[in-house]
């Protein structure tokens, strides 16, 4: 799944802050849903956003809650079959790599 | 990752494609919410921010088709910088312009009133327009 230029990413960079988490998993939803996943799949989108998001915060032991999250969105609109989600924490480790293969609608 | 916020920012890069403007009003809607701002002045952020993404999108001729959205969560509101690598153009200029045609076609009417939306919704706009792209400033402050 090569992206072949910046025009199919969206990078969100979010502070750990309370409901940022909410932010990032609404963001996740309306490009999901721009994209024709299902509810079903958008609502597993918003989840598994809301779940990596928590997990990097619990676990970064960050002393001074400074480190972000920085999240990669590839939408691949060109051939419109997946999204895949990288989350990566400020000193550019990455932490979580999540790929949602779209269920083709017949 | 040479890029750093601060823990009051949120920063997105979209693309120029249909629909990215809402997922820039819907993340702004989620913070303008956790900062308990009313649902009125919710939607109006959103609509100035969709107009100002448009605005980009149409017009900048901007090479890598992106669009910087920075939210800075400040305690009397919320701050938007909208920013383009376009090829810019002058507020002054077209404010000369909208004054000297009135009577436009109704059709016409409906299009190119965004930044007229943007000043009209928000409590402070400032724009930054050069040869090397345009910056976007705006401020939706609470309202006690």
């Amino acid at each position: 799944m090569a992206t072949k230029n910046s025009n199919d990413q969206v990078l969100l960079m979010i502070p750990m802050r309370p409901d940022m988490e909410l932010a990032a998993a609404q963001l996740a939803s309306v490009i999901a849903e721009s994209m024709r996943f299902s509810e079903e799949q958008i609502e597993e989108i918003q989840f598994t956003m809301i779940e990596s998001y928590i997990n990097v915060i619990e676990h970064s032991q960050s002393p001074d809650r400074r480190m972000f999250i920085k999240n990669i969105i590839r939408t691949d609109m060109l051939e419109k079959e997946q999204i895949r989600i990288q989350t990566i924490d400020q000193g550019g480790n990455l932490a979580w790599q999540l790929q949602f293969p779209m269920t083709k609608c017949s | 990752m040479a890029t750093t916020i601060s823990n009051d920012q949120v920063l997105l890069t979209i693309p120029m494609r249909p629909d990215m403007e809402l997922a820039a009003a819907q993340l702004a809607s989620v913070i303008a919410e956790s900062m308990s701002f009313s649902e009125e002045q919710i939607e109006e952020i959103q609509v100035a921010l969709i107009e100002s993404c448009i605005n980009a999108f149409e017009h900048s001729q901007s090479p890598d088709r992106q669009v910087i959205i920075k939210y800075i969560m400040r305690t009397d509101g919320l701050e938007f910088e909208i920013s383009d690598q376009g090829v810019g153009f002058s507020p002054e200029n077209r404010t000369q312009r909208r004054a000297s045609k009135p009577d436009l076609h109704p059709d016409m009417r409906k299009r190119g009133w965004g930044l007229e939306i943007i000043h009209a919704l928000m409590d402070s706009v400032d724009i930054m327009s050069g040869e090397n792209g345009t910056t976007i400033s705006m401020v939706k402050s609470k309202t006690v």
